[in-house]
């Protein structure tokens, strides 16, 4: 039995939209999740799944704007 | 209440008799503002070939159609697919071409996009530049559809939220214009850039 919060896309990504200068790096760690626009800026497909939780936080620590953080669903 | 009496100041305190309290019949309001001398009922039909945008630069296009028992709350626009905006009407007068209305709106949103967000400072310029482009003719309707799409929902404010929506019911409320336009049977009686005021 899982406590609530642990199932699969469970988390989500947010982007801190002023703060994001389209570096890229998140879609570069996490592109099962992340793709970048024409300009870029990150589109965030849908939830993150159980197993691509340690991908996605190593995508949030990567970012030098501090701009993208995850968060339960 | 009986007929609205002619009031300049477009005063929307009052309701109709079919409104609930509080609130206020959109025919009748837009009659108010610019046909006072007609009574309610008359205006419904005098508003019959008229479009409507509501809400101003971040409100939408409402279809003659769409304009019966319309009522002024935001609860009731959403329901329509407008939004009260900046709480604005405006109607077209005849010659009026809501393309070209609309690609000038367009492009003095994207004038007032602070630029914090990225999505809103590339998206929306791009946004006008193509709404500008079907002003003058070209189908880019497949280019807007994913432009507006993808700055939805992704930024510090509404702002670019607000400019989709306007451009977006261009392209779905006011769907046979466009294609009227396209088509070069709209009779566009206003040269592009539209003036506003």
């Amino acid at each position: 039995m899982s406590a609530p919060g642990d199932e699969a896309g469970s988390h989500v990504l947010r982007v801190d939209w002023p703060r994001c200068r389209a570096r890229g790096l998140c879609a570069e760690l996490l592109p099962e999740r992340i793709v970048l626009d024409e300009w870029g800026y990150p589109v965030v497909l849908g939830p993150v799944s159980q197993d691509q939780l340690e991908l996605a936080g190593a995508a949030v620590a990567a970012c030098p704007r501090r701009a993208l953080r995850l968060l339960p669903g | 209440m009986g007929a609205p009496e002619a009031d300049a100041s477009g005063d929307v305190g009052g309701g109709s008799a079919d409104a609930p309290e509080g609130e206020l019949d959109l025919a009748l309001a837009v009659g108010r503002l610019g046909r006072p001398a007609l009574g309610g009922r008359r205006l419904l039909g005098a508003l019959g070939e008229v479009d409507l945008e509501a809400g101003g630069f971040h409100g939408a296009w409402l279809h003659p159609r769409d304009l019966g028992g319309l009522v002024w709350t935001q609860a009731h626009l959403r329901s329509r697919g407008a939004a009260l905006g900046a709480g604005a009407l405006v109607s077209l007068a005849p010659g009026d071409c809501p393309v070209a209305l609309t690609a000038a709106w367009t492009e003095y949103l994207a004038g007032e996009s602070a630029g914090r967000c990225g999505r809103c400072r590339n998206g929306l310029p791009a946004l006008a530049q193509e709404v500008g482009g079907l002003a003058e003719g070209a189908d880019t309707r497949r280019r807007i559809q994913e432009l507006t799409g993808l700055v939805v929902a992704r930024g510090a404010c509404a702002h670019p939220d607000g400019t989709a929506r306007l451009v977006h019911s261009l392209l779905t409320t006011l769907h046979d214009h466009v294609e009227d336009h396209l088509a070069g049977a709209g009779g566009c009686g206003r040269p592009f850039p539209a003036r506003f005021a």
